[in-house]
């Protein structure tokens, strides 16, 4: 998906891979099911073996935004606040390519935030 | 008569006064129509709503009632516009208009089954296709729920690839 140049208040989702814990609440709350997450669990190391601890590690994200509704009911529900709008409008020449995936979400995360 | 400020007002109605209530709406100057729909309450019940307005759009109405059977009597012999919403109406919630000239499906298909907006219409894409949030963090599968607007009972397609 490229960026079409134009702006608009709800142009974009955007995602911020630091902050995100892979919970999957985004994917659960999109009315649409427009939101694909794809993640491991690793081992956290020096956990008590009585109780080995894991965590989750975000592998894969994808929104499509040819199915997505610009609800922002992924933005509101993260709870971690790794989702936000941006105003910059994506654009393909095919409906594949309105699917964006994680490198490219990332790409549209403001800097400095 | 409820007001909900801006030169709005909102009145319930019985089903049974459905009718004489919107010519009484016309006569006392609401002369220009809005739109009619329907809302699905699931237990509680359909509720019909039509909105109204005077000739300057200043003064608007909401009329709202509450079926018990679906069915209601048509206005579209009081506001033409209504024939149209009607049809949409009856179509997405299955009520039946009683009056209304030819209540045929508006934007429907004619070969579709079932009445898409009723909260129990489960969408057909949906039953075959894997709901991604079926997994739980890391795959796992550890947690579980229903998606969101998912009717009672909806079973979970499971997802087509395992954490």
């Amino acid at each position: 998906m490229s960026a079409s140049g134009t702006v608009a208040p709800r142009g974009s989702i955007a995602l911020s891979p630091a902050d995100c814990t892979a919970c999957m609440i985004c994917v659960r709350e999109c009315p649409v099911w427009c939101i694909r997450l794809d993640s491991h669990e690793e081992p956290v190391a020096g956990s008590d073996p009585r109780r080995p601890r894991t965590r989750a590690v975000l592998d894969g994200f994808e929104i499509d935004f040819a199915v997505c509704m610009f609800c922002g009911a992924c933005v509101t529900a993260c709870p971690f606040d790794a989702l936000a709008w941006v105003p910059e409008t994506g654009s393909a020449i095919d409906r594949a390519g309105l699917k964006a995936e994680l490198s490219e979400l990332a790409a549209l995360w403001p800097i400095g935030n | 008569m409820t007001d909900l400020g801006g030169g709005q007002e909102a009145v319930a109605v019985a089903p049974q006064d459905w009718a004489g209530a919107l010519a009484a709406a016309k006569s006392a100057g609401h002369v220009r129509f809005g739109f009619l729909t329907a809302v699905d309450d699931g237990p509680a019940g359909l509720r019909v709503l039509a909105h109204v307005a005077s000739a300057d759009g200043a003064a608007t109405l909401l009329l709202v009632t509450r079926l018990t059977a679906a069915v209601l009597d048509s206005v579209a012999s009081v506001y033409a516009g209504a024939d149209w919403h009607e049809r949409e109406t009856a179509e997405m919630f299955g009520i039946v208009f009683v009056g209304h000239p030819g209540l045929d499906p508006l934007l429907l298909p004619p070969d579709f089954n079932g009445h898409p907006l009723r909260k129990g219409f489960a969408l057909p894409s949906r039953a075959s296709a894997p709901w991604p949030g079926a997994s739980g963090p890391g795959g796992s599968g550890r947690r579980r729920a229903t998606p969101v607007g998912a009717p009672e009972g909806w079973e979970v397609p499971e997802p087509e690839v395992g954490g």
